[in-house]
């Protein structure tokens, strides 16, 4: 309780963190990246949001621009709006940010060996945003610490206090990030694929940490992934993205039952599930993910669609509303939401629904060419060339 | 039922650790591979999961001979792979083919597609001039890859393409049997698929064997038809992938069963999780008796004091575990787990 804007409890509903329409460019080698593409999204008092996308589809840089530690140049915020405790941070100055961060939202990254300091005593580490954020003396800061080291579950807390980063395993290394992240008591917190570089027992160990901690402190959490599995288990909402732009938005079981867009589709039958164990083929997502260096003037994910028709291809559909909380943007959200496509429909099903999704003049490109073995995949005109030399030859 | 075509026989692999300089000494071994039995049956997909450090890499490397096992047999058309010399080996190599996890630091980046692919074709003189070119291609077109990127370099691929070519090279001399040592792991879920649904047409088509080595037991699983559970350089459990996971016998396959989260949320919300308390013990000093003794939930005095067979439990479900003689102290102990797994 730090702070005073949040003062009254309007239970639930006054949004801790409010993103509207956030761009986030990076300018590399005279062409654009739009790596966050317009992306407004709100993060509710006490929830847990998950962030679903793949390498390079912006959730990263998304989150990290709320915090304003994308590297500028070449990042540079092209517009929008970060709104937290009633303050834009993209206006704010880099004072005021530091007031912010680490006390107000902390960050969990996925790497605990580079995210820590390997010369510096997990101790000083620990004790540093304590004596920064709250004024705290040494001896008060130190013991604070270590009670939340005891309370991540490092086992003798006071003894490994004055240790340093390579003491520590893995696992071990992401409770001291945690209990990092978790000293000044933030309202929100950002994690980013805080398991991925973990095994799963571990992992498993470090969500039910996380849990465990939201219920303990209140704390919102953003959780950035690329796997399903950990959005299902930990996620009240989700936001799907692709290509730096927001794709589909619902709350975590609504998304899995009842997704509203291909790419969601896509990802859900693409994973293969452990309680389903061999039943039947993975459907994939064909194609790969687009250069979003170029403009892109339709739906980012038309190309690999099955279900695209040609508007798709030259305009970026409009929010399709399809009830409390679920939004996606698809021309054809509607029809995808209506078949039912979640995670339990078998192939047969999914088949059959495709069958009437595509109908008569939704033929999507290279639809029919799925010959023998396994072309289909994969295969756009070029692959990824170095920009200069694939662009002049085509000039020419 | 099937034959074999590997047989494994107290397959171990310890790397030494040395200290000082001039007086070279061997101070202690990390034990990575520590007595492992098991076949790998004709035409199959053999899972190995386990979590990083458990030896399940050394296991597959150790199997087509790219470490030399230090004890035990690896039996491949009645010959043990270990007491080969490097010559005799040679010949045998063609068979025993392996698809590494990083489709970066696996292809050379200064050969050109062709050239990577074709490679093995005349390592083995398979193939000579224009016969070595159509392979190529015809390969190329094998695993999805546009033949006209044969002059191409590495990094002019993305990963799920380089991972082809990987596949491409693992092919080239019509092996039997292929080690995937973490092949989906490095790439992006919908590529994952991709790649998952070409090494099974592979194997289809060409009759392939398959060690698959994995940490996502939920992959292994659906690729597998059995799978066998590593610990800290032992296997602690083997069987189909359907008794793995729904009659899995071993604590610590119960454990990491219950780990992989289950990408839905409502059965997520159902599931009770066992969280195994602490770490992996460290490979170079294994605990006495049962390695898994320091994490189990269901340790007894036994365990701490021999090490447990690894025998067959039920038809084709082999585990090495102690409670597998005491069945009553799983159910009075900590009850509920039973359920929770299942």
């Amino acid at each position: 309780m730090a702070n005073d804007s949040a003062a009254p409890m309007v239970e639930d509903q006054t949004p801790v963190l409010e993103v509207r329409d956030l761009k986030t460019y990076f300018h590399v080698e005279g062409s654009v990246v739009r790596a966050v593409d317009g992306v407004s999204f709100q993060v509710k008092r006490g929830e847990c949001l998950g962030v679903v996308g793949e390498s390079g589809s912006g959730k990263s840089v998304c989150q990290i621009s709320v915090l304003g530690l994308i590297p500028s140049p070449p990042g540079k915020n092209e517009g929008g709006q970060v709104i937290f405790g009633g303050k834009d941070l993209l206006k704010a100055s880099s004072g005021e940010l530091r007031k912010i961060r680490g006390n107000r939202i902390s960050m969990i990254w996925q790497d605990p060996m580079s995210s820590l300091n390997p010369f510096l005593r997990v101790s000083r580490q620990l004790i540093e945003p304590l004596q920064i954020h709250q004024n705290m003396g040494k001896e008060q800061a130190r013991e604070k610490a270590i009670k939340m080291l005891e309370k991540v579950g490092i086992p003798g807390p006071r003894e490994r206090f004055d240790q340093y980063p390579h003491q520590f395993s893995g696992g071990m290394r992401q409770r001291v990030m945690i209990a990092m992240a978790l000293l000044c008591e933030p309202e929100l917190l950002i994690a980013d694929e805080p398991t991925t570089a973990l095994d799963v027992t571990i992992q498993a160990q470090i969500l039910e940490l996380i849990k465990d901690l939201r219920k303990d402190f209140g704390t919102s959490v953003v959780m950035i992934t690329h796997d399903l599995g950990v959005v299902a288990g930990m996620a009240d909402r989700v936001i799907v993205m692709y290509a730096g732009k927001i794709m589909e938005e619902a709350n975590a079981v609504d998304l899995f039952r009842r997704p509203a867009h291909p790419y969601t589709v896509g990802l859900l039958r693409s994973v293969p599930r452990l309680d389903l164990g061999a039943s039947g083929r993975l459907i994939p997502i064909d194609g790969r993910p687009p250069d979003v260096s170029k403009p892109i003037p339709g739906c980012p994910f038309a190309p690999r669609c099955r279900w695209a028709e040609s508007r798709c291809h030259t305009e970026f559909p409009p929010l399709a509303d399809l009830g409390p909380g679920h939004s996606s943007y698809c021309w054809r959200a509607e029809d995808i939401y209506k078949a039912e496509l979640g995670s339990r429909v078998t192939n047969a099903q999914f088949h059959k629904a495709e069958a009437n999704l595509k109908g008569a003049e939704h033929v999507p490109e290279g639809a029919d060419a799925a010959p023998q073995v396994a072309q289909a995949c994969e295969l756009p005109e070029t692959p990824e060339k170095p920009v200069q030399s694939e662009e002049s030859g085509v000039d020419r | 039922m099937t034959e074999a075509l590997i047989r494994i026989e107290n397959l171990k692999m310890h790397f030494p650790i040395y200290k000082g300089t001039l007086a070279r000494r061997e101070v202690s071994r990390v034990k990575a591979v520590d007595g492992l039995n098991f076949e790998i049956l004709k035409g199959e997909t053999l899972g190995l999961v386990g979590e990083s450090g458990c030896g399940k890499s050394t296991t597959g490397r150790a199997i087509i001979q790219l470490y030399r096992p230090t004890e035990g047999k690896v039996s491949f058309e009645g010959r043990d792979l270990c007491k080969l010399s490097p010559r005799e080996l040679h010949p045998l190599r063609r068979n025993l083919q392996m698809i590494f996890q990083d489709p970066y630091g696996s292809l050379n980046p200064r050969m050109t597609v062709g050239d990577i692919i074709g490679e093995p074709l005349r390592v083995h003189n398979l193939a000579a001039g224009r016969d070595v070119q159509r392979r190529v291609q015809e390969l190329m077109d094998i695993v999805g890859l546009d033949p006209r990127y044969v002059r191409r370099y590495p990094h002019e691929f993305s990963g799920g393409q380089r991972q082809r070519i990987g596949i491409a090279r693992a092919l080239a001399c019509k092996p039997s049997f292929i080690v995937c040592d973490e092949p989906i792991s490095a790439l992006d879920v919908s590529i994952q698929a991709q790649i998952i649904n070409l090494m099974e047409d592979l194997q289809r088509e060409f009759n392939l064997t398959y060690l698959f080595i994995a940490h996502d037991l939920a992959a292994v699983r659906h690729i597998s038809d059995r799978i066998a559970v590593m610990y800290l350089g032992k296997v602690a459990e083997m069987a189909n992938g359907k008794d793995i996971y729904e009659k899995p016998l071993h604590p610590y396959t119960k454990a990491l069963i219950s780990a992989v989260p289950i990408p839905d949320p409502e059965i997520e919300l159902q599931r009770e999780r066992i969280v195994l308390t602490g770490d992996v013990p460290s490979p170079i000093n294994p605990p006495p008796g049962c390695v898994f003794h320091t994490r189990c939930p269901f340790a007894f005095d036994r365990c701490r004091r021999d090490v447990p067979e690894f025998k067959e439990a039920e038809p084709g479900h082999f585990v090495a575990c102690h409670l597998m003689d005491e069945p009553k102290r799983v159910a009075d102990d900590v009850p509920g787990v039973a359920a929770a797994v299942g």
